[in-house]
């Protein structure tokens, strides 16, 4: 118990670095300057205008340049999943999307309620990458995103 | 509980007073796991664990109830054996458990998951969910390592396997608690395996307790010789009675049996000594531990026919 203790003290000094991805994106972004972004097709005007102040403050925090991808969600989803893309914007999920597991939602941008349920507006990120998704997701959130 | 001495009725009562706290621990334990958990397969690992752990404590309250019902006609021999049923029912689920855990962190590390943890807002400032895992973890932690080691050594004084293996459950809790932090604070560092290694590793310590439980408890139910409180080797106070009645009862075969806590001798080929004695004579040890022998029944030479 005492050397678990001593651990998490140890740890816990050491914390301003935790959580790190475990694929680097974050690290890789801020490195090269460079991220990967999915914008997928069919986004709401609102939810282009969101994605749009989303990128802007996300340059601005990692000083890095967008480059974009255009196409179907699906096709992106997987891009995303494989590590060639770093986030997808614009992306409209219904609340109960089997997605859920396989990326990372960020909080809803915007929702709008559909003749079959809610769908909602969510900045897409790869699984597992928190450091990345910590990032992403308090911008969303200085964006109004819930 | 009825061959109970009375001595040891009172840590009896302070067993069942302990489970009744630990189960109420317990569940204190599963809300606050279960708020905490999020994507966290080590998380995931101990919390299913810690709702499974509620079965010893329940199974061990009902079958000192059961102990104390009175024979009937239906059940002419009492109920003594409910707690070797209770015991392989105990063991069943830590054997259960350990293949669970061990089969999720598995398919876990093959499908390579990357564990998302992300952020929360606490009273409006940022923080990481993994530390509010491992603050859980740690209350996950705290609490079956004081039960566990109140219950050892009352386990051990009513050589009572129910209670023994729930403390070794409750071990098997502060472990995987710990791996869960090593798992949690291996996803921080980057490690995306780290969490599923962790679950997988304690996994198996859970499942290699749960089978050498399971093997004593079958044997005490296929009336093998009473088997060690803490795995499949005979009891050593069964082996020192068995010598005992080997020097006492020459030529004779000794075969001893345990039911619930006590045991029980038959010794074939001999006549029963007359007068009647207290079968605690026979005890070689401790003489506070003779409660441990609660019955010699004897099949004389001359009546083959009544050898079962």
């Amino acid at each position: 118990m005492r050397t678990l203790t001593l651990f998490l003290v140890a740890l816990l000094c050491g914390c301003d670095n935790i959580p790190r991805d475990p694929e680097n994106t974050l690290e890789r972004i801020r490195h090269d300057h460079v991220m990967h972004v999915g914008l997928a097709n069919g986004a709401t005007p609102q939810g282009t205008r969101l994605a749009g102040d989303l990128i802007a403050a996300l340059t601005k925090d990692t000083q890095a340049k967008p480059t974009f991808s255009h196409g179907s969600l699906e096709p992106l989803l997987l891009d995303l999943e494989a590590g060639k893309l770093d986030l997808i914007v614009g992306a409209r999920f219904a609340d109960d999307t089997p997605w859920k597991t396989r990326v990372t939602l960020g909080p809803a941008l915007s929702s709008e309620d559909g003749a079959v349920g809610r769908i909602n507006d969510h900045a897409v990120t790869r699984n597992g990458e928190n450091a990345w998704i910590m990032l992403v997701q308090r911008k969303a959130k200085a964006l109004g995103a819930q | 509980m009825s061959e109970l001495p009375d001595k040891l009725i009172p840590v009896m009562r302070r067993a069942e007073r302990l489970e009744w706290w630990s189960i109420g621990w317990t569940i204190s334990v599963i809300a606050v796991m279960g708020l905490a958990m999020g994507s966290s397969q080590a998380m995931k690992t101990a919390w299913i664990e810690d709702c499974l752990s509620l079965i010893p404590p329940i199974v061990f309250l009902v079958s000192v109830r059961i102990e104390r019902w009175k024979p009937t006609s239906r059940f002419p021999s009492g109920f003594e054996r409910a707690p070797s049923l209770a015991f392989a029912i105990a063991a069943a689920a830590l054997a259960a458990l350990g293949a669970t855990l061990l089969i999720n962190s598995a398919s876990s590390l093959l499908a390579q998951e990357h564990a998302t943890i992300a952020a929360i807002d606490v009273f409006g400032r940022e923080i990481w969910l993994g530390w509010v895992m491992i603050a859980a973890q740690v209350y996950s932690i705290l609490v079956p390592l004081v039960l566990g080691r109140l219950k050892l050594p009352l386990a051990r004084k009513l050589s009572d396997k129910t209670l023994f293996t729930d403390a070794q459950t409750q071990k098997a809790n502060w472990l995987t608690g710990i791996a869960g932090i090593g798992g949690i604070i291996g996803i921080g560092l980057g490690y995306w395996w780290a969490d599923a290694l962790a679950a997988g590793l304690i996994a198996l310590d859970i499942l290699n307790d749960g089978v050498r439980a399971l093997r004593a408890a079958t044997a005490e139910l296929v009336d093998g010789a009473p088997r060690a409180l803490d795995g499949p080797d005979v009891a050593e106070d069964a082996s020192k009675l068995h010598q005992a009645l080997d020097a006492r009862f020459p030529g004779c075969e000794v075969r001893l049996r345990e039911t619930g806590r006590v045991i029980r001798a038959q010794i074939v080929g001999a006549s029963p000594p007359t007068p009647i004695v207290d079968p605690q004579v026979y005890w070689p040890g401790d003489p506070e531990r003779a409660w441990r022998i609660g019955h010699i029944s004897f099949i004389v030479p001359s009546s083959p026919d009544k050898e079962g």
